[in-house]
């Protein structure tokens, strides 16, 4: 069974028809990415999976258990967490109290402990800056803490949308070294990106939206190489 | 470039002055400095309104001076000086102009305080020929506000905080003054001997101003010290100085009402009304983010609940006893609560505002209108709400009789009956250091958290886990129940409602002491309740003026410390056994 399936999903936002039937599987263990311009739909995708938005159409699996059953709240329960895009901190919370809302859906308070350690070993940064405000944070900063705070529900897909936003090339390869650590601990990642050659280059496959719609999707050597995508997403004429 | 820098600091510290002047023709204008001329801070020496005044010419000097002081390359105290002067100068030059002016002109028509009271109080009661008195004033405090510039902290500091506390101590003269005397024997003799029937007697000036400079000068000096011998005591001994702080203010505050008499009880069952307000909005706007301009409502539920159920008036529905119904009426506040929140469940911001505005309005208008007025009592409200009583209720027998108060263990002899406000104040304080601890502890709990969560971000927390619907509504239930609870005992201590008291205005004011005390903070509540509620209700001359304090107050505020006067510590205070699973550093 796939960890993730999407079916023929349609997301409007009003009359806006955002997403025009997407399709998008993933199987236990992948990073997966997905590509694509400014306003194709990749935040629409990543906030209809997690429920934040009820698609008119489609349907969303997570390893055979029909997602779309279930309120927002609801969903992080089923084992799937996501990083919003922009970071979405609590700023007038302390690190420590971000993480420990990260957790908000577990109750087992030595597993949350020992989750915590955890994403403290991951990102040392913030075991260093635990007492201080998130909204006091760098940039990059504030990305490790979002994606510190996901993985405090223990998920096992993890939804990242453009963490490597406004970041310096450094704090990018970083990000992208620890998704990879990340991975290998077992969690499946969806991984949404504009910096298509980053995402690619740790990718297993990916997926390219344009305007609400997959146009192409392959293993990520595959796009890498493929005229199509260096034209359009990697730079290359 | 010396010289420039030299005319730049001529003009910076005229500007100072004539800003200074706006602000003491101002307070002139609106009334405030002949209302508070008649009060002394000295008596036959100097009056409150003439204090204020030269205190905003001392002030424009030592900024003056400062603002000198950054744009030479080489102050001095000369200098310092002479921008000192000009500034005070010009700070009541503007009074000046407006003494000649007024004495030529008319302009009461316009300015309805520019009384005769107003110009003699200005001119020291010489009339015209006396307005150079004015200037001279002003330039003399100017200087002497440069110069206080150029003393050592050591003298400076307790010479301001001696200053400051003389002007509370004249504030509040009158309330000492009443308290004392009512003990009579020797504190009768002391009251009469620190404070006139306006303020405070020369000697009585004295002694304060000396005892304050002092401690202060001792703190100053030894304070550092003090408080390391406090932290390096052994642990016991640590807990024995807590155990005789905690049982010196408990001490005062069980007595307090003993000696202070009806009035001073009153003010503080109202400041402990309002923490019990400011605690039920610091849940719903402070904690969870969520705007609440109707909130008066609820405290009118509140208050109507008691009303209805234990009043002995006609409109009294039960005759049932005070405690049982404020469990009741907490129960109902909750209910409005839920019935509020569930129909703006998904608004944000602005429309929030507009939304719970009108709830508010409606529950008033409703209350007091004649359409409901055979079940609420229309505008003329419901009166005889039964006393507390502690012992046994005698029957209802009659509408406009109350019932009689029974002793628990003596069916002939009368129990206790909590009529006074001296005797409201030990429920409404009780009440208030209840619901404290009660905020305190759903901001530590898991709900807590979450309403944090959806303050800073709902979309975040609700990808999180947290249940919007039932975190938002339980926010404005507990809020809600706690703003009940204060209209409860309020209708109690009055001992009647009316719908007209419960205004928009009360929901502003309680918004308005949260942001001052420090939004989302607890004891930001209880000092915002005292500073904004307490001090106005106290102070006659201050209450006059309570509006325009407010707004000063909230954007001096905004300005200076947005974070409000008492901020939350937002630092690790939470889930300790959180912290102590990782490894030590
Ligand atoms: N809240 C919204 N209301 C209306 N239209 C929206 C909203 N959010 C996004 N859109 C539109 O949906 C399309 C996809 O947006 P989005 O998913 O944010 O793109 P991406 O994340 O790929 O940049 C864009 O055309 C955008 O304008
Ligand atoms: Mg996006």
């Amino acid at each position: 069974m796939s960890m993730l399936t999407v079916n023929n999903v349609h997301t409007y936002y009003g009359s806006i028809h955002a997403l025009r039937g997407i399709n998008l599987t993933i199987e236990q263990g992948e990073i997966v990415t997905l590509i694509g311009g400014n306003g194709a739909g990749k935040t629409t995708t990543l906030r209809t999976i997690s429920g934040l938005l009820k698609p008119a159409q489609g349907e969303i699996m997570l390893e055979g258990d029909d997602l779309l059953r279930y309120k927002p709240h609801e969903i992080v329960y089923k084992g799937l967490s996501m990083v919003p895009e922009g970071r979405g901190v609590f700023a007038r919370m302390s690190v420590l109290e971000n993480l420990e809302m990260g957790a908000f859906s577990r109750n087992n308070k030595q597993e949350i402990a020992r989750n915590l350690d955890h994403v403290m070993t991951l990102f040392p940064r913030l075991k260093e800056r635990r007492t201080q405000l998130a909204g006091t944070l760098s940039g990059g900063e504030q990305q490790m803490l979002a994606t510190g705070r996901a993985l405090m529900a223990e998920p096992r897909i993890l939804l990242l949308d453009e963490p490597s936003m406004g970041l310096a090339p450094v704090l990018v390869e970083l990000i992208f070294d620890t998704i990879v650590q990340i991975n290998k601990e077992g969690v499946t990642i969806l991984l949404v990106e504009q910096n298509a050659l980053m995402a690619l280059s740790i990718a297993h496959r990916g997926y390219v939206l344009q305007t609400g719609e997959i146009v192409l999707s392959d293993k990520a050597e595959k796009l890498k190489s493929d005229p199509e995508v260096q034209k359009a997403y990697l730079g290359i004429e | 470039m010396n010289n420039t820098n030299k005319e730049n600091s001529l003009w910076a510290a005229i500007k100072i002055g004539l800003l200074g002047g706006a602000v003491a023709l101002f307070i002139s204008l609106v009334g405030m400095a002949e209302v508070f001329s008649k009060r002394d801070v000295v008596e036959k020496t100097m009056t409150l309104g003439q204090f204020v005044l030269l205190a905003i010419s001392v002030a424009s000097g030592l900024l003056a001076a400062r603002r000198t002081a950054a744009l030479l390359d080489k102050p001095n105290t000369a200098s310092q000086a002479a921008a000192g002067l000009v500034a005070g100068f010009f700070s009541a030059a503007i009074l000046t102009l407006f003494v000649v002016i007024g004495a030529k002109i008319n302009i009461r028509t316009v300015f309805l305080n520019a009384s005769p009271g107003l110009y003699s109080m200005l001119t020291l009661n010489q009339g015209v020929s006396g307005v150079w008195i004015l200037p001279v004033a002003g330039a003399v405090s100017g200087l002497l506000g440069a110069l206080s510039l150029s003393l050592p902290n050591a003298v400076r500091r307790p010479l301001f905080h001696a200053i400051l506390f003389i002007f509370f101590m004249a504030l509040f003269s009158g309330l000492f003054r009443v308290v004392m005397i009512n003990q009579s024997g020797f504190w009768e003799k002391t009251a009469k001997y620190l404070f006139s029937q306006t303020g405070m007697t020369r000697p009585g000036a004295a002694i304060f101003f000396a005892l304050v400079a002092a401690i202060s000068a001792f703190w100053s000096a030894k304070g550092q010290a003090i408080k390391t011998d406090v932290a390096n005591l052994p642990k016991g001994g640590q807990i024995g100085l807590r155990v005789i702080a905690f049982a010196v203010i408990a001490f005062i505050a069980l007595g307090l009402p003993l000696v202070s008499g009806a009035f001073i009880a009153q003010v503080i069952v109202i400041v402990a009304l309002f923490i019990l307000m400011g605690l039920g909005l610091n849940i719903t706007l402070g904690f969870a983010g969520l705007l609440d301009l109707g909130f008066v409502a609820f405290y009118a539920i509140g208050a109507y609940t008691v009303g209805l159920l234990t009043s002995y008036g006609q409109y009294g529905l039960q005759h049932i006893s005070f405690w049982a119904a404020i469990p009741l009426a907490v129960l109902v506040a909750m209910a409005a609560g839920f019935t509020l929140g569930l129909p703006v469940l998904g608004v944000r911001g602005d429309y929030l505002a507009i939304a719970t505005l009108g709830f508010g309005e409606i529950v008033r208008l409703l209350a007091g209108s004649d359409f409901l007025a055979k079940y609420f009592g229309g505008p003329q409200g419901i009166i005889g709400i039964q006393k507390p009583c502690i012992g046994v209720l005698g029957e209802f027998t009659k509408v406009d009789v109350p019932r009689v108060c029974y002793s628990l263990f003596d069916a002939a002899k009368p129990g206790i009956e909590l009529g006074t406000p001296q005797s409201i104040y030990y429920i409404a304080v009780a009440s208030a250091i209840l619901i404290a601890f009660v905020s305190w502890r759903l901001r530590e709990s898991r709900l807590g958290r979450a309403w944090m969560a959806i303050r800073e971000d709902e979309d975040v927390a609700e990808a999180l886990g947290v249940n919007l619907i039932q975190t938002k509504l339980l926010a404005y239930m507990l809020g809600a129940a706690m703003a009940g609870l204060g209209g409860a005992i309020f209708a109690t201590l009055i001992g009647s409602i009316f719908a007209t008291s419960m205004q928009l205005i009360v929901s502003i004011n309680v918004a308005s002491l949260i942001i001052v005390g420090g939004m989302g903070s607890i004891p930001g509540v209880i000092v915002g309740a005292i500073a904004l509620i307490g001090l106005p209700e106290l102070l006659r001359e201050v209450s006059e003026f309570r509006y325009l304090l407010y707004g000063a107050t909230l954007i001096i505020m905004m300005l200076a410390k947005p974070e409000g006067l008492w901020p939350s510590k937002t630092t690790q205070r939470e889930l300790h056994h959180l912290d102590a699973g990782t490894s030590a550093e």
